[in-house]
């Protein structure tokens, strides 16, 4: 195995182990205690869940981009 | 990436009067500040790999160059997300804490009260204001706690939507902050 295989391995392994920092759906929501901040709250952890799940893809993408680099011709 | 690693104590309370679950927004905080040591870890461990794969006599070239400076904006990208998230932990953290601390006064005013026989109800509410003069001193004496206790109730109440209005607000300003560094992570 080339180092560039291994370190590709290295970021598929992280790729998964940053996707599962969070649940599947984000930070599950706490009752706030009205509407609006429930709301708010909601949108935010969306959006922390949508963007670990679309950083965690993108690490997975670098994994992928080094072993295509190194492998055999 | 955060000044604030842990949730903080929160003062104690029996009853949940205030509305809202200020346990479960406490967790909450507590689980988001969990987050953020494993995700430096795992840019650390990256930043470790990408360094020793490119160090040296090691990968050289245009596309190790292009890798190394796609890798250092993920590490940004992935850094301004944890922020996102101390950030957020903060917000519903101090909430909790000052829902907490509303909650306990309340609980401590109730206390009081009922100890010169107002009758609380079990959502904390004071009694209904009665109709006419006070029949004895005792009934007077009651009548005075039960005020205290109406302006007691209703500063508790006004202070805790003001909290949790100020708490939404701090939210969706951070929202749109995560929402316009979101093309950090469009690569």
């Amino acid at each position: 195995m080339t180092e560039l295989q291994r370190v590709a391995g290295a970021f598929g392994a992280e790729s998964v182990r940053f996707w599962a920092v969070m649940p599947p759906d984000g930070p599950a929501v706490a009752d706030g205690g009205s509407p609006e901040l429930d709301a708010a709250l909601t949108q935010v952890l969306g959006a922390i869940g949508e963007r670990r799940t679309r950083l965690a893809a993108v690490i997975a993408g670098r994994g992928r981009t080094l072993r295509e680099v190194g492998a055999p011709r | 990436m955060t000044t604030e690693p842990f949730a903080s104590a929160l003062a104690s309370f029996a009853e949940e009067w205030v509305g809202g679950d200020i346990r479960g927004l406490h967790a909450l905080a507590t689980t988001l500040y969990g987050y953020l040591p494993e995700m430096t870890g795992i840019t650390t461990a990256l930043d470790r790999e990408v360094s020793e794969l490119t160090g040296g006599h090691g990968w050289r070239g245009p596309a190790a160059s292009a890798f190394t400076a796609a890798w250092r904006q993920d590490a940004v990208a992935v850094d301004a997300l944890a922020v996102a998230i101390a950030r957020t932990a903060a917000i519903v953290d101090g909430l909790a804490v000052r829902l907490a601390t509303i909650e306990k006064a309340l609980e401590e005013e109730a206390h009081t009260a009922a100890r010169y026989g107002v009758a609380i109800g079990a959502d904390g509410r004071p009694p209904p204001e009665p109709a006419g003069p006070p029949a004895s001193s005792a009934e007077a004496s009651e009548r005075h706690w039960a005020r205290a206790y109406r302006q007691a109730y209703q500063r508790a109440m006004t202070d805790a939507r003001q909290a949790r209005q100020q708490a939404a607000s701090t939210l969706r300003n951070l929202y749109a902050t995560i929402e316009g560094a979101g093309n950090l992570a469009r690569t």
